[in-house]
């Protein structure tokens, strides 16, 4: 077992080089250089120059790099261009919003949508199951923050039920702050809600025609010991993988949904970085969501070895 | 001395699969049908744009704004006052051209992708594949977003970036597909009696990749459909004041509180085009009875 998880680990090397590499290479594809895009066509030679010498542009490329993944490993990120803030600072604040709103969302789809996904399943053919996949496969072709203004055009401003946008954190109590998601959560949450009743249904239709259960409804098992030992467990093992893709879909959710309701969390820093050509702001937000979905691709890695023991002698 | 007659038709003629579409089979399905037709009626209207669009969508006319629904303005007016309908008209061409655009950027880099991944095997299979992993472990709107602010925020370098993203998911279909007929008895046949590989790949390989590959090409035309009104939505699509659905989606957040069912007629528009796409890609991937 200790085997898979160190052979997990190395596997991830070639990501980590090849995603570090491409986020390095943000500021260098700027057609004309990234110091002519931030400074504008206009900038003087002396503003350029000084630009460069400030993101380090003026070094050899080899050097930039390994500079810049040494300062990356140590959480040096540079400063904002536009606030002089440092980015580790601003990645610090913002970061704890992300995660707990993705969380939340992530608890939301999985407690709707796992029953709804195996309700679909145990009664497959019915008008309820047409209903779940046709409601799921709608829910996957809506834009998120298309929802997400609805919601607070109706929810907030028409009916006054729910504070239109903004964030209470958790330390200011879990009242106010569950308050101020109670639109973003349920709206981030609809992308993975539909990708998960849709994986759970059809994984449970799968369980469900197998041999022990057929077996067991053959030994006169009640109904409910069937969809729930021996069925939902089997189901649950391909649910496991599909974590580390909806992370993915929580993440990139979380760009717009963020926008939309004044969420300060990190997906509103990148948006922000990318409009005002903040390029470190850029490399520090992506880097960190990135390493975000790879750790969690590796924990779901991990889970799916502990899940299924077939795994550990492949 | 025995001759063995060898019959290369029949033997090459067997278990072969070809892209064979039954269209009157298509037509029975009434939701295909209205999909396909949805599409052709927006691929006219974004061709015919200047001639359909009643008024000239940045045209702003402040005294006449959030106009209602009207014989003048079918759709209204925006806080700007310019024609809703107009900018909505204009606005499909930016979300058909960027489509073509990302869905392009793919092909040219995702189908050599899996094809030299496929056939050369062996290292290069590895490297390649390797390479498809890490990109497909990136959350694709981090990526499209990050490219983006590194090309500069057009609708060309936003939509070029998502096809950089959408690539190696073409990759992987299309290895997958050359590597399912590689092995196949019948293409071994056909390397038996000499057959040129030109004949091995046209009538063998091709049509066993280009099958799950078109299905999956409409699929991402419309995820490219949704993630462009997104980026539209941050402003780094299309430039303002040009229109586009997602800008235009944006745009009535301004106005919301004022006109609570703005945001509402460019969101349909959008969220209708995906479900056509889909609906053809799902039901392309029934016809060619591929299973995934």
């Amino acid at each position: 077992m200790n085997n898979v998880i160190v052979r997990r680990l190395f596997s991830l090397v070639p990501t980590a080089i090849l995603g570090s590499m491409i986020i390095f290479g943000i500021v260098h594809f700027t057609p004309g250089g990234a110091a002519v895009a931030i400074g504008g066509p206009e900038a003087s030679p002396e503003v350029i120059e000084r630009i460069n010498a400030e993101l380090g542009l003026d070094k050899p490329l080899p050097v930039q790099f390994g500079t810049w993944v040494w300062n990356l490993l140590h959480g040096e990120f540079g400063r904002s261009l536009i606030s002089r803030e440092h980015v580790s600072a601003l990645i610090m604040d913002r970061l704890p919003v992300t995660a707990t709103l993705a969380t939340e969302a992530l608890i939301i789809s999985l407690v709707l949508g796992i029953p709804l996904g195996i309700y679909a399943a145990v009664k497959r053919g019915s008008i309820a199951d047409t209903t779940v996949t046709t409601l799921s496969g709608l829910t996957h072709a809506l834009p998120e923050f298309w929802v997400g203004m609805l919601a607070v055009s109706l929810f907030a401003l028409q009916l006054g039920w729910v504070q239109a946008t903004g964030y209470t954190p958790i330390s200011a109590g879990l009242g106010a702050h569950l308050w101020s998601v109670a639109l973003a959560a349920p709206t981030l949450a609809l992308g993975p809600l539909s990708i998960i009743v849709r994986f759970t249904r059809s994984s449970m239709v799968e369980a469900l025609s197998g041999h022990y259960v057929r077996t067991a409804w053959a030994l006169g098992l009640p109904a409910y010991q069937i969809y729930w030992r021996f069925a939902l467990k089997n189901a649950m093992i391909p649910i496991v993988t599909i974590i580390g893709i909806i992370a993915g879909s929580l993440i990139g959710g979380a760009v717009l949904v963020e926008r939309v309701f004044a969420i300060p969390g990190i997906g509103d820093l990148l948006a922000e970085g990318v409009l005002q050509k903040d390029f470190p702001v850029v490399q520090g937000a992506t880097v960190v969501l990135m390493a975000g979905v790879i750790f969690i691709n590796l924990i779901v890695d991990l889970l799916y070895v502990i899940f299924d023991p077939r795994t550990r002698y492949a | 001395m025995t001759t063995v007659n060898i019959d290369t038709k029949s033997a090459t003629d067997a278990p072969r699969r070809r892209l064979h579409i039954d269209i009157s089979r298509l037509w029975r399905k009434p939701s295909f049908g209205l999909a396909v037709v949805f599409l052709v009626v927006l691929s006219l209207i974004a061709i015919f744009a200047p001639v359909l669009a009643p008024y000239d969508p940045i045209k702003q006319n402040l005294a006449n704004a959030l106009a209602p629904f009207s014989s003048q303005h079918w759709l209204g007016t925006d806080d700007l006052g310019r024609d809703v309908l107009s900018r909505m008209i204009w606005g499909a061409r930016p979300t058909l051209l960027g489509t073509v655009i990302a869905i392009t950027t793919a092909c040219l880099i995702g189908i050599p992708w899996g094809l030299v991944a496929g056939y050369c095997g062996g290292i290069i299979d590895m490297v390649l594949m390797r390479l498809v992993d890490s990109v497909l472990v990136f959350p694709g709107a981090v990526l499209a977003l990050a490219l983006t602010a590194a090309f500069g925020p057009s609708l060309l370098s936003t939509m070029a970036s998502l096809g950089i993203v959408f690539s190696p998911v073409l990759a992987r279909i299309v290895r997958a597909g050359v590597l399912t007929v590689s092995y196949k008895d019948y293409v071994t046949v056909t390397r038996m009696y000499g057959l040129s590989s030109w004949h091995r790949m046209y009538n063998h390989v091709l049509p066993n990749v280009m099958a799950p590959t078109v299905v999956q090409i409409t699929l991402l035309a419309g995820l490219s459909v949704l993630a462009q009104t997104g980026l539209n939505f941050l402003g780094v699509g299309v430039p303002s004041p040009q229109p586009s659905w997602g800008s235009s989606v944006g745009e009535t957040f301004r106005y919301v509180v004022v006109d609570p069912t703005a945001p509402v007629v460019p969101g349909i528009a959008v969220v209708l085009t995906v479900l056509a796409l889909y609906r053809v890609g799902d039901e392309c991937r029934n016809l060619l009875d591929i299973d995934r």
